[in-house]
């Protein structure tokens, strides 16, 4: 029977160029097909190896041309070559099949399309279905098309593999032309290919055209074809003249955004250039996360290609809408749904994550068993073991499962304790050192990106580095700050357990060993006292500290580190160090000698190089990698890390409210003290444990390690400071963390080494001495548990306690006169006493906190002594309109106050008693010349407003250089009046606009971010060019 | 594994001399704690008030000069300093600056003889024994509001019937009032008031001037006292030169509480110590004003009581003395003086010849003097029970500084002219008057449950 098919031409068109790695394959494959190919011609586009003569040796004729043509430049040539007979019967039957040098079809690929191609007359143009050179079931492509941000759309998954899924006919876009089937004269209709799109991209554009001028495409899924693509590999130079620099990916992108110009409605075109430019800036944002910045560069110059261009896209769209029959939208239904691009976007980069992961961990060699595929392959165990099992599993009872895991049941446990001790802790949480923690995570971060705080008298301290954390980490709980503190404080017990055995286990210690190490972790004084204290830094230590077990902190050699390892340390130290000052310090000063050392070691060599070659040579390797330790931290952390360098207390200061913790004696025994913390007779086990190390010959140096950590808290401990607004002795709790930390795995392999021989051994001072240990721990253990549940009432933070000051005084807080409450508290022989700009004491805001003038100090002695005439006078000048001391209220304190004047009692309630101080000044206090004052409406920091004639404005404000006042936009010096306020001489009304100029405040932050966006790249797995992808991988 | 046990041991002893000096540098260290900053106290002198001339003439005598002083007048806030150390007559109460040395105010209402009063710092209750409401009465019981809000007082008076309805009164910012004793228990011969100062600074002062028709019958301040004791030391009592112009005396008592109290009472002097008769058992109904004569009229001057109580009690002494003319004084209850130089009493006499009188079991106190002539002096006054000293001139500024560890307390008489008598208590400077220092904390505006 004769096949409809056997009527059609077909002339395969052979474009080679250096493709003679694949022609042998390529001309094999083309001679075997089953359907016999009608008549073959071959373009050379001036190969440089032996194609040609591999063309000519197997007998296809050959057409020499330039090296730099294009795709669709040499087909026109091939074709030229090759001319049909108008007056023959196969002219309207003759096929072009476009053959690229690297794609080789399978025996019966031709046959079958023309089969389908057969029964469907309005097609013109066919593909085959694409799968990998090397790989052969690696299904590249079905049928092609363009996203409209012109990602070349495949709608396949990353590596999908073939497995039949694709073996049907459907309609396409297009099809690649790597072995593209199409009608010659359809072909000569619209135009051939168009010659701006010399290499990529061709394709579409051409499905494009044929979809708009009424005709057809189809993807002939059993026919297969496999393709090496060896140009968009960079496997191949891509020689074509439009090709800038020779980038592939260049020539990709902007042929794409070609494709999409030229060919989409005229309606369409903003919309698609937006998303063309978006895309291209997210891609090379992408790239340059990768550390891939010439494909970062070739997204933008591709855009920047074409808009140098313009004149090309006019002349395009001309061309195309005089042959177009149909509007663009018909093409709408093979554009991709943008949710589609999404998902396969995200899988896209999470198997690029997964693959570094895989990669980075086979570089180093840790899981290398995992790249066997089979047990037997590790040559560890018999044959058989790779047999599947196939009798039923055995099911043991929930209970023995539970008993079998230890880890579980104490992470139970741990929740169990955590909820019980927690009880008071729902809700808002404050209290101890945890100022009120803010609802939401904007106010964080509004509070750390001001450059002036309102706290007290106002301060430019720059805002701690840990707010920026935590409320970068309230992504967890969608921007709920609140909720992720809660969440951290109920969670840090069990995630601490879990965390610390886990790393223990990866340490050596075996798991029932890790799970007691667990237990010794998190029954801690310090950990519970942290948590009673709301020592929000020390808790987040509790579960960071731990990891840094794994980078073996006593074993560093710069050398050996990768820039991305370096890197990651250092961002690691950075957030270690924004939780605790003082571990950064230590961190700081270690790596300073280290570098002293580093360059005193090499001064020889130095001195040889000389500073002109310094860089370059391998002797600043190991200093520029310790400098890279010193300065990147402190980048890392500026504006704050200036802030320590200028005020070196605050090193010593932790985050939050300063509190006083126990003395000598509690720091000794690893007890933090102070209020909230357990008992001095409540031995911890991690004391315990450092006793038995001590015991332990074989751990002596640790016990020397120890010995310092401990002697540089119990010191510590004993200095108090002034910082944070307060006076409190030095928190040295995360020393004995790192002591805590240090202590536990090298006791438990002792453990883990002496226990099991004692099975074996005579009962001796051994097993006494071991008994006794274990018997110890156990008591201490149960105790601090009791002890646990119990310390829920001592506990200094809980939730929603009641405001420190009257609601109505909070609501003033906004009001335009913005008034400020001096706030007292008379406790025992303990008078106490600061300022309140209304506003709840929120976190951070400690530590930012200045100190309190000393005209308010002096007015608040005289206060409390009944010895001032002009207290309210003075505490007036420093916007401070209301006086509240906080229940109990000495009646005396009352009395006298109520007679020394400029106070009135307007409230006294259960929580306290109110005064308003008379004739107090506002935050902006205006007075004209003729003693008219007037109130400037203002915010947290700036303030506005109009005033009629010239006179002095004050703003009650700690002075600081940086206040600017703008009269009618001209700049008004600012000088400090008597009391140390800023005010500024008004030369005549008009608009005042006050402001605080944060620029170098800004400058800092951007200098920050910076140094947190190189540092993230830097330490985020590379990205891979496709020329370093190997092949095999590929295609 | 073997373990180089000499090193094992060099180590361990490396790690415990780094612990052991740790501990000994964090025991040594020089701080100050928090709890220690918080109870240290602002050692201040709580600034006085002196009263007004209330109708007659009267002067201050400060103890230093330089003062800042302001006067309690409604139309002005002036404070200003004052290069002497005698203040003229004023119509109005005065505020002093605080120092080391107590203010006293005379005043001469009237015509036979001059009152004197130490100022003092007021303070939320101060009792008045003294004083009397009858036909006789001019006193005047003079409020005074150094504050700049106004401020609300309750006045108690007490009477020889009982207790007296409060009478509430409200004195405006930087002003005084002046009331009538008549007009606060109408008739009563024996009263005694409580002013108690709900808001405000306030200090009082009850003057007490008696006329009888056209005679004036004399003037003395009563001294203020802030609460009743169970034992009460009265000195620096003279019953006149014998013969001549020999005095009356009596004590006023009032138990304050709801119990009856019983007393006893006994007389120290230069002849030794004795009970009194009808002093010496004596059941005082509570919250009643009993006045109980006091038989020393043989007993030499100048002499001293102690009278001791089952029951927290007040008393005063009222000595008259007439001789050419008539005049009368109070004597209130004294404290001990505080030893050490800081706190040792000193005030200024102002040209008078004061005696002054001790009371203790050891009496040892050191006095240091100005004559008025500029010539300076001391003396070291000691004994038991009662040691009096007089002055040997007409002297300013004396300083009184007991020595022993025994608690001694004082008092002086001035005399003026035939009949002028005045007491005066020997109070300690009011340098212990300390108050927590202030310490600013951020801490006050942490969230907490109270």
């Amino acid at each position: 029977m004769v096949e409809l098919s056997d009527n059609f031409f077909v002339t395969a068109v052979l474009v080679t160029h250096d493709g003679a790695t694949w022609l042998p394959q390529v001309i094999a494959a083309l001679s075997a097909q089953t359907r016999r190919i009608d008549r073959i011609i071959s373009v050379d586009t001036g190969s440089h190896d032996a194609s040609v003569k591999l063309l000519r040796a197997a007998g296809i004729v050959v057409v020499e041309a330039e090296r730099n043509i294009g795709y669709g430049d040499a087909i026109e040539i091939a074709l030229e070559h090759a001319p049909t007979d108008p007056t023959s019967d196969t002219a309207a039957a003759e096929w072009i099949w476009l053959i690229h040098d690297d794609c080789a079809p399978a025996s019966d690929a031709l046959e079958i399309m023309l089969g389908e191609l057969a029964e469907r007359p309005q097609v013109v143009i066919a593909g085959p279905k694409l799968l990998g050179w090397y790989d052969r079931d690696h299904l590249l492509e079905a049928g092609i098309s363009i996203a409209i941000n012109g990602s070349r759309w495949t709608g396949l998954e990353q590596r999908e593999q073939d497995q039949g899924q694709q073996n049907f006919t459907r309609e396409v876009l297009s099809v690649s032309t790597a072995a593209m089937l199409v009608r010659r004269s359809a072909f000569v209709e619209l135009g051939g290919l168009d010659p701006n799109l010399a290499l990529f991209r061709d394709d579409v554009d051409l499905g494009w055209r044929a979809h708009v001028a009424g005709l057809g495409a189809i993807c002939v899924g059993r026919a297969t074809v496999f393709h090496a693509e060896a140009s968009a590999s960079e496997r191949r130079v891509v020689d074509v003249s439009e090709a800038f620099l020779h980038r592939p990916l260049l020539l990709d992108r902007r042929n794409a955004a070609y494709v999409l110009l030229v060919n989409s409605s005229w309606w369409m075109l903003p919309w698609v250039s937006l998303q063309l430019l978006g895309t291209s800036l997210l891609r090379a944002l992408y790239d340059l996360v990768a550390k891939l910045p010439g494909y970062a560069g070739d997204e933008i110059a591709a855009i920047g290609l074409l808009l140098i261009h313009p004149r090309e896209l006019f002349i395009a769209r001309s061309a195309r809408r005089k042959k177009r029959l149909l509007s663009p939208g018909v093409v709408k239904r093979f554009i991709p749904p943008r949710g589609s691009q999404i998902r396969l976007g995200l899988d896209h980069v999470t198997s690029l994550l997964l693959d570094s992961v895989a990669r980075d961990r086979s570089d180093d060699g840790w899981q290398s068993e995992l790249q066997s595929s089979s047990f037997t392959e590790l040559g560890t165990i018999d044959d058989e073991f790779d047999t599947p099992d196939l009798s039923a599993p055995i099911r043991a009872s929930i209970f023995k499962n539970f008993i079998r895991r230890p880890d579980f049941l104490a992470i139970v446990f741990m929740s169990l304790l955590s909820l019980l001790a927690g009880r008071n802790r729902f809700g808002q949480l404050s209290g101890g050192a945890l100022s009120l923690v803010p609802t939401h995570a904007r106010d964080l971060f509004h509070f750390y990106l001001s450059a002036w705080h309102p706290v007290g008298m106002g301060s430019s301290n720059p805002a701690p580095a840990w707010t920026l954390i935590f409320a970068l980490a309230s992504i967890i709980t969608l921007g709920h700050l609140a909720l992720l503190v809660n969440i951290l404080f109920f969670i840090t017990p069990p995630l601490a357990f879990y965390i610390f055995s886990r790393i223990a286990r990866s340490l050596g210690v075996t798991k029932n060993f890790a799970t007691v190490g667990g237990f010794i972790y998190v029954l801690n004084p310090l950990l519970w006292g942290a948590l009673n204290q709301g020592r929000i830094g020390t808790v987040t230590l509790f579960l960071l500290l731990p990891v840094v077990l794994l980078i073996k902190p006593f074993d560093w050699q710069t050398g050996s580190f990768t820039s991305r390892r370096l890197f990651a340390l250092t961002l690691l130290i950075a957030l270690i160090g924004a939780l605790s000052p003082l571990l950064l310090a230590i961190w700081l000063l270690g790596q300073v000698v280290m570098l002293a050392l580093e360059i005193f070691r090499s001064r020889v060599e130095l001195k040889e190089v000389g500073l002109r070659n310094l860089i370059e040579s391998e002797v600043f390797a190991p200093i520029g990698r310790r400098a890279t330790f010193i300065a990147t931290p402190l980048l890392l952390l500026s504006p704050w890390s200036f802030d320590l360098l200028l005020h070196p207390t605050h090193w010593l200061a932790a985050p939050g409210v300063p509190l006083s913790g126990g003395g000598v004696a509690s720091t000794l025994l690893f007890n933090p003290g102070g209020a909230g913390s357990s008992p001095l007779w409540l031995i911890a086990p991690v004391f315990l444990c450092v006793t038995y190390i001590a015991l332990i010959r074989a751990l002596s140096s640790l016990t020397l390690i120890l010995s310092a950590l401990l002697g540089g808290a119990i010191l510590l401990s004993a200095f108090h400071v002034s910082a944070h607004g307060s006076t409190s002795n030095v928190w040295s709790g995360e020393l004995l963390l790192v002591a805590t930390i240090i202590v536990i795995p090298p006791l438990l392999q002792q453990a883990k080494d002496v226990i099991p021989t004692l099975r074996t051994s005579k009962f001796g001072v051994a097993h006494i001495s071991v008994g006794a240990a274990v018997t110890a721990l156990s008591i201490s253990a149960l105790a601090m548990s009791v002890w646990i549940v119990g310390s829920a009432n001592n506990s200094q933070v809980r939730g929603n306690q009641p405001s420190v000051v009257p609601a109505f005084v909070g609501a003033l807080a906004d009001t335009p006169s913005r008034p400020k409450t001096v706030v007292l508290s008379v406790v025992g022989n303990s008078t106490s006493y600061f300022i309140s700009s209304g506003s709840e004491l929120s976190m951070g805001d400690a530590d930012v906190a200045d100190k309190i003038p000393n005209q308010i100090q002096d007015a608040m002695t005289q206060l409390i002594t009944g010895s001032g005439l002009a207290t309210s006078k003075v505490l007036g000048s420093f916007g401070i309109q209301y006086l509240f001391i906080k229940a109990p209220t000495p009646v005396s304190l009352s009395t006298l106050i109520d007679g020394i004047g400029g106070f009135v009692r307007i409230s006294s309630t259960a929580n306290g008693t109110m005064w308003k101080i008379l004739h107090a000044n506002s935050r902006v206090e205006f007075v004209s010349a003729n003693g008219a004052r007037s109130t400037l409406t203002s915010g947290s920091s700036d303030a506005v407003g109009t005033v009629s004639s010239a006179g002095q404005l004050t703003l009650a404000q700690v002075f600081d250089s940086n206040w600017r006042l703008l009269d009618n936009g001209k700049s008004v010096p600012e000088e400090k009046n008597a009391s140390g306020l800023p005010v500024f001489t008004v030369p005549g009304g008009g608009s005042l606009v006050l402001s605080y100029d944060g620029t170098i405040h800004r400058a800092l932050l951007s200098l920050q971010f910076l140094a947190l966006l190189v540092a993230i790249v830097m330490a985020l797995p590379s990205g891979r060019r496709k020329v370093e992808v190997p092949l095999e991988e590929l295609v | 594994m073997r373990i180089d046990l000499s090193r094992s041991i060099q180590v361990r002893a490396l790690a415990a001399l780094i612990l052991g000096a740790s501990l000994a540098l964090a025991i040594s260290a020089p701080h100050i704690s928090p709890a220690q900053r918080a109870t240290s106290s602002v050692r201040n002198f709580p600034a006085t008030l002196c009263p007004s001339a209330l109708g007659g003439s009267a002067s201050i005598s400060l103890p230093q000069k330089h003062l800042q002083i302001r006067s309690i007048n409604p139309k002005t806030l002036l404070t200003h300093t004052t290069p002497f150390t005698q203040l003229p007559s004023s119509s109005y109460a005065t505020y002093v600056q605080g120092t080391s040395g107590i203010p006293i105010a005379f005043n001469s209402a009237s015509a036979a003889g001059s009152a004197a009063v130490l100022c003092n710092a007021g303070g939320q209750s101060q009792w008045f024994i003294g004083g009397t409401a009858a036909l006789s009465s001019q006193d005047i019981l003079e409020v005074i509001n150094s504050g700049l809000s106004s401020s609300n007082v309750l006045i108690y008076p007490y009477t020889s019937k009982g207790s007296v309805s409060p009478i509430a009164l409200t004195v405006k910012a930087n002003s005084d009032s002046q009331v009538s004793v008549a007009s606060l228990a109408p008739g009563e011969n024996s009263v005694a008031f409580n002013v108690v100062t709900l808001t405000g600074r306030v200090s009082s002062f009850l003057l007490d001037h008696r006329k009888a028709g056209l005679s004036d019958l004399g003037a003395s301040y009563v001294s203020a006292t802030s609460a009743a004791t169970n034992t009460i030391f009265l000195g620096g009592l003279t019953n006149g030169s014998a013969g001549s112009n020999a005095a009356s005396q009596l004590v006023r008592l009032l138990v304050p509480g709801g119990i009856d109290a019983n007393i006893s009472t006994l007389v120290f002097s230069s002849n030794g110590s004795f009970a009194p008769v009808g002093l010496s058992q004596l059941t005082v109904p509570h919250q009643k004003v009993v006045d109980v004569p006091l038989p020393t009229s043989q007993t030499p001057s100048p002499y001293g009581i102690e009278i001791t109580s089952d029951q927290p009690i007040f008393a005063s002494v009222l000595t008259s003395v007439s001789h050419g003319g008539n005049d009368f004084a109070w004597a209130n209850s004294l404290t001990p003086l505080a030893s050490g130089n800081s706190s040792a009493a000193a005030m200024n006499f102002s040209g008078s010849t004061p005696t002054l009188l001790f009371m203790g079991s050891q009496v040892s106190v050191q006095l240091r003097w100005q004559f008025s002539s500029g010539a300076r002096g001391t003396a070291t006054v000691s004994g038991q029970g009662e040691v009096s000293w007089k002055s040997p001139g007409p002297i300013d500024l004396i300083t009184i500084n007991p020595q022993g560890k025994a608690a001694v307390c004082g008092g002086a008489i001035l005399k003026n002219g035939g009949t002028s008598l005045s007491y005066l208590p020997l109070e300690s400077s009011l340098a212990e008057n300390g108050s927590p220092l202030p310490t600013s904390d951020i801490r006050t505006l942490v969230r907490a449950t109270p």
